[in-house]
């Protein structure tokens, strides 16, 4: 056999896949779609990163009520109602990864889709203590030191950047993070579905 | 253009030059990088770099870009799309292997996986009848590169075919 012979067989094999349809519109469709991987490992890369990141932190919160720096009385409780709220909420932190990792994409897309639901509903219900009951408490934890106390400046202007920071993330993680590759792994996932039943 | 346009728009492109895209896996499919698992990454990133387009080359240029990119880098590194995973199955029927073709093309399949990566895309655009210049726009190489490279594959398979 010559190079030449190899072209030859090159275009018998051109012929040979040109006869027929190699790949259906159907299937190219669900491989595009299959991008809401991407956003399936950003959600539990951020749930990973949360779940570590609260275990680090309940010891420094425990070593710093330990210091017994904190006067009034009532920064000490809410440390305690922080320290509380965060080892409760390692629960349904946990109980989301489970739901993540039950996701796949080469399964059911019903099963999918509930899954996404039910991590969606721990989201929106932990979206809400956030807003409604702990923001408010952590803006007061932090303010209240400006206006108890006689602060330095920097120090007052530090604790209300540090307000402002705390804010801008609670809501960059919900509206960027989790709402946007909620949202978009739930409109793939319809789509396969109705892509299915035609 | 509204979001649904373009994945319409995509299809048909896809679909058009279906014979490309399959054309460039098979050449770098393997045990370790299947067919199926090649060709999905190669329709991904074609899919997220379709948007960005720019009519700079001709289209059949664009995607033996990416399609060989994407192969060769996955040949590199482990594919970031774990295995079996996505549409596989039905892939799977869709696409034919090369073990289930002409003994000849067998034949031939074998012999360029002895070549090494770049080499295969040389060979490839070459049995594709591409000019030097046209392979050094796709392949990045320049038009002296590729003659050397050329050479060198067509000696391999020379000596590998006698």
């Amino acid at each position: 056999m010559e190079i030449d012979e190899l072209k030859k067989i090159w275009v018998s094999l051109d012929q040979q896949i040109g006869k027929q349809n190699i790949v259906k519109e159907n299937i190219l469709k669900e491989v595009i779609l299959a991008k809401s991987d991407k956003a399936l490992s950003r959600l539990l890369n951020f749930d990973i990163f949360g779940l570590v990141l609260t275990i680090a932190v309940i010891p420094f919160l425990l070593f710093v009520l330990s210091q017994d720096v904190l006067k009034p009385e009532i920064l000490r409780i809410l440390l305690w109602f922080f320290i509380a709220y965060m080892i409760i909420d390692l629960v349904p932190m946990i109980w989301r990864m489970v739901l993540l990792s039950k996701v796949d994409f080469s399964k059911d897309v019903a099963g999918n889709i509930k899954n996404i639901q039910r991590y969606n509903v721990f989201i929106r219900v932990e979206k809400t203590i956030t807003f409604v009951v702990i923001m408010p408490i952590l803006i007061f934890y932090l303010v209240f030191p400006v206006f108890s106390m006689n602060l330095e400046l920097w120090r007052a202007g530090a604790l209300i950047g540090a307000c402002l920071v705390t804010i801008l993330f609670a809501y960059w993680q919900y509206k960027r993070v989790y709402d946007k590759n909620i949202s978009s792994m739930l409109k793939s996932l319809e789509e396969l579905r109705d892509l299915k039943e035609e | 253009m509204s979001k649904a346009d373009i994945e319409k728009k995509f299809i048909e492109t896809i679909k058009e030059n279906e014979r490309v895209i399959y054309k460039v896996c098979l050449f770098y499919a393997s045990d370790e990088f299947p067919l199926n698992d090649l060709y999905q990454e190669v329709v991904l990133n074609l899919w997220a770099a379709f948007p960005k387009f720019k009519n700079q080359s001709s289209f059949s240029t664009w995607i033996y870009r990416i399609a060989l990119n994407t192969c060769i880098s996955g040949m590199r590194r482990e594919m970031r799309r774990p295995k079996g995973s996505g549409f596989s199955s039905e892939l799977q029927n869709s696409l034919i292997e090369p073990e289930d073709m002409g003994e000849e093309i067998k034949e031939m399949y074998h012999l360029i996986h002895n070549l090494k990566t770049m080499e295969r895309a040389v060979i490839l655009l070459y049995l594709e009848e591409k000019s030097y210049q046209e392979i050094a726009d796709i392949t990045g190489l320049t038009v002296s590169n590729v003659a050397t490279k050329l050479k060198r594959s067509k000696d391999k398979l020379r000596n590998s075919l006698n």
